[in-house]
């Protein structure tokens, strides 16, 4: 059932899930979604499971033409979206309809949306997830030409009642101030740590993606490399030059790095949506 | 959650490892456990309060710390083909000549020992192997290629392994094997685990082609 054409594939678009969980005894990184909560939400909003499969679509994004009518729903801070020649809201599920195309052009704040549609994606899990990840799936993001097919479902679109009032919860986005913890390797790098912290800004590198998020600038601080341990998302890497690495869902299962600090799993949502330039300041919570 | 062993590269160490992995997974079945060099990482499926499973864990691996740890490492040797043709291995020559060694003695030193494999990280598919003789030691490549074929057989400081895929890297390329690393299209995506040993065969440009038509 071929169900969406893709017109134009955008920036970097890829499928999405929570993530790959029991695989790092192969070297497969987690994967999933950057931001967890406006994912959950693009899913919620479409009435879908929260670990359903979504696009996530970054920066600049995809054209994609519907071959039948859906209940889809973008999520995230601020985009562009429009539906044929109309804008539709973000974090607001709405009805397309056969021959329909959806084009997000531009996000306009933060770096990443979520599309999630109703019923799901028919996408074949692989290793547990539909994340897409080099060497695991075929392709590491959306190819222009392919056709996304969906699940079936049995809707009556007319029926629908789409203006139920959701709280959409996303004024902590705007913060500078992100809430870390402490790592393994804290202790070793305490005192000058914990100075540098309450005294810099940090500013998001352009190196950033999603392995890891790189802050700026480095810090007046060496760091001598560990034995290679476990490492996963949201761990902070301090490399031997100074430079503080947040590990993102592709980041690799092992790393040599002192880890010094931890981020939970709402501070990384936080920082996947900083732009590069954008400054952070790291509170020990 | 992490537990963190003596930091050191050993074979007690994998072994103390290997141990505590069958320890979580008898006290608690549902868990994930994985490891590196001298971590231990578990994964349950839900948040729950781990004090008291800390507290069991200590109780049974203290309880058994006096008997005889008789686990073995491995039961299993995973046969590896590698060729060592010139064409195959773009660094040997260069590496022959700064260590003044023949081709003969180089593959002998490099396929005589078991390697044990630690663990499986930085891409999937690629294995922490312990082992290699010291008389093939060399330092990384002082720039690291943009692009090294998936296959290809690294010697990199004191550890030699194989790149799963094509990816950039910094160890001397010393031979080839045909054998895919990480697929998943195989029922185990990678035919390896922590403690098994592998030990490499050497084998012929031939054989290696005709291995690589095989598996098309």
């Amino acid at each position: 059932m071929k169900s969406i054409e893709v017109i134009s594939a955008g920036m970097h678009t890829s499928f999405q899930d929570l993530g790959r969980f029991n695989f790092a005894h192969w070297g497969c990184p987690v994967s999933g979604v950057m931001d967890e909560y406006h994912a959950k939400l693009a899913n919620t909003l479409v009435q879908n499971s929260l670990d359903e499969g979504v696009l996530e679509i970054s920066l600049l994004g995809p054209t994609l033409k519907f071959m039948h009518d859906a209940l889809i729903c973008v999520s995230g801070l601020e985009a562009k979206i429009q539906l044929n020649d109309q804008l539709k809201k973000i974090n607001h599920a709405f009805v397309v309809q056969s021959g329909d195309v959806l084009k997000i052009p531009q996000i306009t704040r933060g770096n990443r949306v979520y599309l999630a549609v109703h019923g799901g994606f028919n996408r074949k899990k692989i290793l547990g997830s539909v994340a897409q990840f080099q060497s695991i799936t075929k392709n590491f993001s959306l190819q222009k030409g392919e056709y996304l097919q969906l699940n079936k479902i049995d809707l009556e679109f007319a029926k629908l009642n789409l203006n139920a009032h959701v709280s959409v919860e996303n004024e902590h986005y705007k913060q500078h101030e992100i809430i870390v913890q402490k790592g393994p390797e804290f202790k070793a790098y305490q005192v000058e740590l914990t100075k540098a912290l309450q005294s810099s800004l940090f500013q998001i590198g352009k190196n950033s993606n999603r392995m890891g998020v790189e802050l700026l600038p480095e810090l007046q601080l060496n760091s001598t490399p560990i034995l290679t341990n476990i490492i996963q998302p949201g761990c902070v890497q301090l490399t031997p030059s100074g430079k503080l690495i947040v590990l993102m869902k592709d980041a690799q299962v092992s790393g040599g790095y002192p880890r010094v600090l931890v981020l939970p799993q709402r501070s990384t949502d936080v920082l996947s949506q900083k732009r590069t330039g954008e400054e952070v300041r790291l509170v020990l919570g | 959650m992490l537990i963190q062993l003596e930091n050191e590269i050993n074979p007690i160490n994998l072994q103390h490892i290997l141990q505590i992995k069958t320890i979580v997974k008898r006290l608690f079945p549902s868990s994930y456990t994985y490891n590196t060099y001298a971590e231990v990482g578990i994964r349950f499926p839900y948040f729950e309060d781990l004090t008291e499973k800390i507290k069991l864990l200590k109780a049974e691996f203290n309880a058994e710390k006096n008997e005889e740890r008789t686990l073995q490492l491995t039961s299993k040797t995973i046969e590896v083909p590698v060729c060592y043709a010139e064409e195959l291995a773009p660094d040997l020559n260069a590496f022959l000549q700064q260590k003044n060694m023949t081709l003969e003695k180089f593959i002998e030193l490099h396929t005589q020992p078991k390697y044990l494999v630690y663990f499986i990280g930085f891409l999937p598919g690629f294995l922490y192997l312990g082992g290699l003789d010291k008389q093939l030691y060399h330092p990384r490549k002082a720039n690291p290629d943009p692009k090294i074929e998936a296959g290809s057989v690294g010697i990199g400081h004191h550890q030699t392994g194989i790149y799963p895929q094509d990816s950039p890297g910094g160890w001397h390329i010393v031979g080839k094997t045909p054998i895919d690393l990480f697929d998943v299209n195989q029922a185990e995506a990678s035919p390896f685990q922590s403690g098994d040993q592998i030990q490499f065969k050497p084998i012929s440009l031939e054989e290696y082609k005709f291995q690589i038509q095989q598996m098309k």
